[in-house]
């Protein structure tokens, strides 16, 4: 895999763990949004990315290039170009699921929960990618 | 409500910065180039930043977030969020935005000059994100 692929996607993934931190100290809605949401959310993407999300206590904190050795879900992309896709909003979370391309194991209503922060990201980040 | 310029900018400069410590990891070629480079740069958006700093040494680059550093190599002040979005979009050339005025170089300007590089081979890797 070139160094392209990855790097393009772990700076999205970066975007995506560290947008929601940044979130969960600027955006009220956001805060409240989460407020009981306790879960560690683990992305994997090919053979080289890893990071994972935790939410505690109404904080978010993201843990890039690393493994949670028990998280609440895991979400696996083997592809890049279809993370990216994904991790920009290109191709919603549900329909990537349903054709395989997102795949998702541990606590499904803590994944599904994930669809629904990364809405406010994709809001946040209007900026960008309008 | 979220301030989506400054949300924005925040998020494209640490992206980057990120980017910087993966590239010199993972690209020989790049990290051949960060030898014998021992610097601080702040990163400033005026009037209320983002900020943060990145520390090259040892062919190893290093950042921090929201923060200021004492004894910076140099400092790069951008003039506002509008410059600091168009900038790390890759949408104006940081040349002409200096001459403009809307990007300020104080402290070790050499320095600078000789780490342009840095940003401008991150740019061909981060195309499809930074240049919408």
């Amino acid at each position: 895999m070139s160094v392209k692929e990855i790097l393009a996607t772990k700076v999205m993934v970066y975007m995506m763990g560290k947008g929601l931190e940044e979130l969960s100290k600027v955006d009220d809605e956001f805060k409240e949004e989460i407020e009981d949401f306790e879960a560690v959310l683990q992305w994997n993407i090919g053979d080289t990315i890893k990071m994972y999300i935790q939410f505690e206590e109404g904080k978010v904190t993201s843990f890039l290039d690393a493994e949670h050795a028990e998280p609440t879900t895991t979400f696996v992309v083997e592809d890049y170009a279809k993370a990216r896709e994904i991790l920009s909003g290109e191709v919603d979370g549900t329909s990537a699921y349903m054709s395989g391309d997102l795949k998702m194991t541990g606590d499904m209503q803590a994944g599904m929960r994930m669809g629904q922060l990364a809405e406010f990201l994709q809001e946040a980040l209007s900026e960008l990618l309008s | 409500m979220v301030d989506t310029k400054y949300f924005a900018v925040k998020m494209l400069m640490g992206a980057i910065q990120y980017a910087a410590t993966q590239l010199a990891e993972m690209d020989p070629a790049f990290k051949k180039k960060l030898a014998g480079i021992d610097s601080i740069t702040q990163w400033k958006v005026e009037p209320n930043g983002p900020n943060s700093y990145t520390i090259v040494k040892n062919s190893k680059i290093e950042n921090k977030m929201d923060a200021i550093h004492e004894k910076p190599t140099f400092t790069i002040s951008l003039k506002d969020l509008s410059v600091g979005l168009d900038l790390f979009q890759g949408k104006i050339d940081a040349a002409k935005a200096m001459s403009e005025g809307k990007i300020t170089i104080q402290g070790d300007a050499n320095a600078a000059m000789k780490q342009m590089f840095i940003l401008e081979d991150l740019a061909v890797y981060l195309e499809d994100i930074v240049r919408r």
